[in-house]
Parts: C-alpha cells; structure tokens; sequence
C-alpha cells in the first residue's frame, strides 16, 4: 500500500498507475486486479479529502475525478482507463500478467461476467441503500434484498468448495476481485446496522473472508496509509454514509434512487 | 426469414412447451421483436456469423420453461445443451462478450487491449447516460417531466455525439463492434420519440445521425428487425411502444385508486 503522495503522480512509460484512495471499495477492487495478476504498476494514493477536492491534475487526469483511474505513457502520450471493472478486464488481457484472472474457456468466461454482473447490479446498491436510507422499512428492505443477494453468492455465485470464487481455481480471480471489498465490508454493516450475513450465506461467505485476508494480494490492500488501525478506521470512514450526509457519486446515486421493492 | 417472422407472430408463452434447445456451435436464441437488449444479441450473432435457432417468448406471459434458462426470465437468453447439460448465458453484453470469444467469425472488438477497453467504456458510459434519459422520455406523465427528460436525453445525444469516432462510420471507427451492437438499437428507436411524445433529437448531432443510418444499413442489423424495412419496423414499434405507456398510465392509475 503506498503512503500519502504529494501532488500528481510521474506517469510510467508502459507501466501503469493506479490512482485510488484506501477507503474506497472501487478502487480495491482494480488494486486486487493488479496484485492477483502480478504485473508490474505504481500506485498513488490520493491524499485526505483529494476524492472529494478534486485537484487540477486529478480531474486533467479523468475529469469524472473518480478513482479507481489507470494511467500511463504510450510514446509519451498519455493513456487513462476508468470504471473499475473494464480496468480489471484490461488489467486481465492486456498487461501480461504472469497470473490468469479469468477463465480460458469462454463459456466459464461468461459465466464468471454472470457472477460479477449480479453482485454488482444487485448486491452492491444494497449495501449502500442499509447504510443511507434513513426510514425503518426501506432499511428492512435492504436488509431482505441483501440477505437474497448474499444467499444467492453462498449458494450459487461462489465455487462450492472454495474459497474463491471460481471452481479448482487456488488463487483469486476477476470475481474475487469485484465482490470481496463489498464482503470486507460486512463488518461496517454490522457496526452500524447490526447487520449478520443471513444463516444459509454465513458459513461459506466467513471462510471465503478468512483465507481472502490471509492472500498477499489481498493484504495488500487492506492497509492505512497513514499506519492507523485499518479495520477501525474503514468503519470510521462510513460515519457519513451511515448519519445520511454522504455526498459521494455512488451515495447521491443511491440517494436518488427508490428504495427497493422486492428482494429479486 | 418468413419462418422467423411466422414464429416471432406466435411467441411462446405460458403453457408452451419448451423447443428443443440447440447445440454449442447452434444455440437457441431467446428473443422477442421489440426488446432493444434483445436486438444487441440478435445483431452480435449475426455479425459474427453464428448459426442459431431463434425461439420468440411472451414477456407478459413467461413460459414456465425460461427461468430454469435465465433466473431474470429476460432476453436476450442464448441456451444450449452440451454434454447432456442445459447451458445458458443472458444480460446483452454478457451474451456478447461470448458471442465474440467463444465463436469463429469477424472479430467484434479490436485485437489491441487498450482499444477494446474503450469500446467497453463506450458501452458502459451509454449504458449510464442514454437509456435511463430515453426511458424518462418515454414514460413522461406530465410536461414537467417530460421537459426535464426531454434535456436529459438531449445531453446524452450531445455526449454521444463527441464520443462516436469522428470519421467512422461505426462508434470505435471503420470497423463494426460490439459497442455498435450495443448502441444501435437504441438509436434506431430515437425515430420512434417523436411520434410517441413529440421527441426531436437536438440539431447539431450530425455524427449520432451519420452513425445511425450506417447501423440501419448493415445487414446485420437489418436480420435483427422484424420486419426488415426500417420504417414498418419503427411503425410496428411505435404501436408496442404505444401499449407499453398505456400499461404503465393504467397501472399507474391502478395503485394510485388503491390509495
């Protein structure tokens, strides 16, 4: 995990940066992406409030000024991919990593894209909607739509033997990545929702956590830049999401949508 | 094609019973005439070359047989059986990422990994801006909300304009993608705004425009429209498109007498 940089990073001929805050699930997920991988990259740490700031060269950078963002030279131009899934996917097939992050095989392919659309689609706005919403029921909601979510992953998204996602895989892969920094956060739930995994999930979502956090790749990224207690200081950095004042993308975005209806 | 057009007249619906599924180099395609997500499939197979059965459902009466396939009970759905199994895919661009790796024919994404990523991001940021504003359009019950989507909508034509390639004549360039399949047949059904709601696009998007008529040239594109003609084919949808707001104003009315 790289310490605090100061102002812009030195964008790498070939190689690639990663800007990204330690805070932000998003962002993980292309950090897991790079480590499972092991090509070579940088990685800038934007420094405290510089998300929500926005430097100069930040938004020259990506002018959504959203992290994860991917940076570098070709010939000396420059080259900048956004969205963290499609960086995964570039991360997978196109910078020689020495380790596979999808299956060869297209169908298993497919259905490995299957199970990262669906946590994303479904599960991921769920976690955001428990901690924002604010009225009792549209919190029960979330809550019985994340339960679903969270059984349906157990029972059917993750491998059954584990514990990563994929079947016989002994490493993570591009599932792993998309899902696990929501997964990592179940104990921000549980903080300040009081929120458990619903029985049938909790077996297999507690062993995948535990052999997920003993993974260098996966280690990697659960450190504080500063040298704080990363698990106490995660569940600090949801306070606002948690009290309603949140103003990041993903909480207007969730702020300006219904609460859900249905648990499908 | 008059077989397709005879089948896509009699959907299955509830109480059918399941068609005999294809095999992995001939997959049966689930699809109906009018969804757009479905038509980025339809047009993906076609591009590609790949030999399918197309199977037509009823999405307001869903055969019992179409969840086992897709647990959503949507299209596109492309289903097979292998090795004794029944195999399914489905969510458009899931479908097509597949139907690009996982079969012979033209490439639909370039080969270099920086230029596939953006044709990726071309979709997923389409997927963000233009649909959701194209819905707002549609569904509009007052002149508030209509104005309001109305600008959204112009917006997002107005981004995708500066976004398409600018020589063309496909969105990456000169050659037809997956971000075509993906875009096409929304645009195509921008010609059916007006006459629903009195929709124009804004003046200007000359690129959207140029882009448009070269998707609605290519025959893979014109094998995915039922029928092939563009205007019949705006026509019949406009009437789909038709029922689609009346269903929502009479469900709309519906819960709010419950209240």
């Amino acid at each position: 995990m790289a310490p605090v940089a100061d102002g812009p990073p030195v964008l790498a001929e070939g190689k690639p940066t990663i800007v990204s805050t330690w805070m932000c699930p998003f962002a993980q997920r292309s950090l897991l992406a790079l480590n499972a991988g092991g090509a070579p990259y940088s990685h800038h740490e934007l420094g405290e409030g510089e998300l929500y700031s926005k430097p100069a060269w930040f938004t020259d950078l990506n002018p959504a000024g959203l992290v994860p963002t991917l940076a570098w030279l070709h010939k000396g131009e420059r080259r900048v991919l956004t969205e963290s899934l499609i960086i995964n996917e570039f991360v997978a097939e196109g910078l020689d990593c020495p380790n596979p992050l999808l299956p060869a095989d297209p169908f298993e392919r497919a259905r490995a894209r299957l199970v990262i659309d669906r946590f994303g689609s479904k599960a991921v706005p769920q976690f955001y909607a428990l901690l924002l919403r604010k009225d009792e029921a549209e919190r029960a909601a979330a809550r019985a739509a994340l339960d679903a979510q969270l059984e349906w992953l157990a029972a059917e998204g993750l491998s059954a033997k584990g514990p990563w996602a994929l079947e016989g895989w002994g490493a993570p892969s591009l599932v792993d990545c998309a899902v696990l920094p929501f997964l990592l956060r179940l104990p921000v739930l549980a903080h300040y929702r009081g929120y458990a995994p619903p029985p049938a999930a909790s077996d297999r979502l507690a062993a995948y956590v535990e052999a997920a956090r003993a993974h260098p790749s996966v280690a990697a990224t659960m450190v504080h830049p500063a040298g704080h207690d990363y698990a106490s200081a995660l569940i600090e950095s949801y306070a606002k999401y948690a009290d309603g004042t949140a103003n990041s993308q993903v909480a207007r975005e969730i702020k300006s949508k219904a609460a859900a209806t249905t648990t499908k | 094609m008059a077989t397709e057009t005879a089948a896509a007249d009699a959907p299955l619906a509830t109480g059918s019973a399941r068609p005999p599924l294809g095999s992995a180099t001939k997959p049966t395609f689930i699809t109906t005439t009018s969804c757009p997500y479905a038509q980025r499939s339809w047009i993906a197979l076609n591009e590609k070359g790949v030999e399918y059965e197309p199977v037509f459902v009823d999405l307001k009466s869903k055969p019992e047989w179409f969840f086992p396939l897709n647990p959503y009970g949507r299209v596109p759905t492309l289903a097979w059986q292998e090795g004794g199994e029944d195999r399914s895919l489905y969510e458009s661009l899931v479908v097509n990422e597949y139907v690009e790796d996982g079969f012979d024919g033209p490439s639909l994404l370039p080969a270099n990994p920086l230029a596939r990523a953006r044709a990726r991001l071309l979709i997923d940021q389409f997927g963000a801006k233009f649909s959701p504003a194209f819905g707002r359009v549609m569904f509009a019950t007052d002149a508030p909300e209509a104005a309001a989507a109305a600008s959204a909508l112009d917006e997002a034509i107005r981004w995708l304009d500066g976004a398409l390639d600018p020589s063309g004549p496909y969105a990456c360039g000169d050659a037809f993608t997956l971000a075509d399949c993906a875009l096409a047949p929304f645009a195509i059904r921008l010609g059916v705004l007006g006459p629903l709601c009195g929709y124009e696009p804004p003046a200007g998007a000359a690129r959207v425009a140029a882009w448009r008529e070269a998707c609605l040239a290519r025959p893979s594109v014109r094998a995915s429209m039922v029928p092939s003609d563009p205007q019949a084919y705006l026509d019949k949808m406009l009437d789909t498109y038709k029922s689609y707001v009346a269903d929502r104003k009479a469900a709309a009315a519906a819960a709010a007498a419950k209240k």
